[in-house]
């Protein structure tokens, strides 16, 4: 991982986050907005500028990467750049809940 | 519905690169007064006779170019976007506000994406304009200059230089109002951070 990607990618915003979760699956960028809208129960949205604003700024470097097409809709998944984002902002996340009392 | 005569109003109105969420109230506004948006030319609104209704219009500069737009537009549509025109990479889009939900009415949910169309349109509009001015006017201008001060001197020269004067300082106030647009922005979108 390189530095530049440190910078910008940890930690990571809310929207970021959620992204890369959902993209552990093949996934288009509707698809991931009503996904993370039911995880949350509306708190978290996504609105359709911002969500193709992140996809391409994510796949352009390289945490996650188009697949196919369906419909005219691309459908993306993480990689293995993405995964170690993730995980480490998992870890970054888990030691927070840890240090306010959660178990 | 028969009778009425002005069922379309042309409106000549001009909105500079960083008032688009002027644009999107007044557009907005109009539709709310019965009158909805066909299209613009820039400089010419077109409107058309409706029923006033309450309708979200958002305008976006995706940067993407028109022959890549599949991926964009099926995702706008998925949001229930309707897609109107493009001009001058700005892309439009309204939407109904009955019953839905204010954070379904954007088309960005947080100030970073904000801020990045607002550096979208400085990088593809903003600095091209400063080039021209560099790489076209000036050169042209210190050319006069030079001719207008030989003692062989038409008065076309000078008429000539009086014009790349005016044309110099027009686009000077353009690109200074327009970067203050910029500057405008974003500092409300750094604030939504």
């Amino acid at each position: 991982m390189t530095d530049k990607i440190r910078r910008v990618y940890v930690p990571m915003t809310e929207t970021g986050f959620y992204i890369l979760f959902c993209l552990r699956e093949e996934m288009h960028g509707y698809s991931i907005g009503q996904r993370v809208r039911e995880m949350t129960d509306g708190a978290v949205i996504i609105s359709a500028g911002t969500m193709y604003g992140t996809l391409s700024k994510m796949e352009k470097d390289g945490l996650i990467r188009f697949v196919r097409e369906e419909d005219k809709r691309k459908l993306y998944r993480i990689t293995e750049l993405g995964t170690e984002v993730l995980d480490l902002e998992i870890e970054r996340i888990k030691r927070l809940y840890r240090n306010i009392g959660g178990v | 519905m028969g009778g009425k005569l002005n069922t379309i109003k042309r409106v000549r109105k001009h909105f500079l690169l960083y008032d688009y969420e002027k644009e999107e109230q007044y557009l907005h506004e109009m539709h709310a007064n019965g009158w909805r948006f066909v299209d613009t030319t820039g400089w010419r609104y077109t409107f058309e006779r409706c029923e006033p209704a309450q309708v979200i219009y958002r305008i976006d500069f995706s940067g993407v170019p028109l022959s890549e737009r599949d991926d964009y537009n099926a995702m706008f549509r998925d949001y229930g976007w309707e897609y109107l025109q493009d001009f001058n990479g700005f892309s439009y889009f309204r939407k109904s506000a009955d019953g839905v939900k204010p954070e379904d009415l954007e088309i960005f949910s947080d100030g970073q994406s904000r801020l990045d169309m607002a550096k979208r349109i400085l990088t593809h509009k903003l600095f091209p304009l400063l080039m021209l001015m560099l790489l076209l006017i000036l050169p042209q201008l210190i050319r006069l200059i030079r001719e207008a001060r030989s003692p062989k001197a038409y008065i076309l020269d000078y008429v000539l230089l009086g014009l790349y004067l005016l044309m110099l300082i027009l686009y000077s106030v353009l690109f200074l109002r327009c970067f203050c647009g910029y500057r405008r922005m974003k500092k409300k979108y750094s604030a939504e951070q």
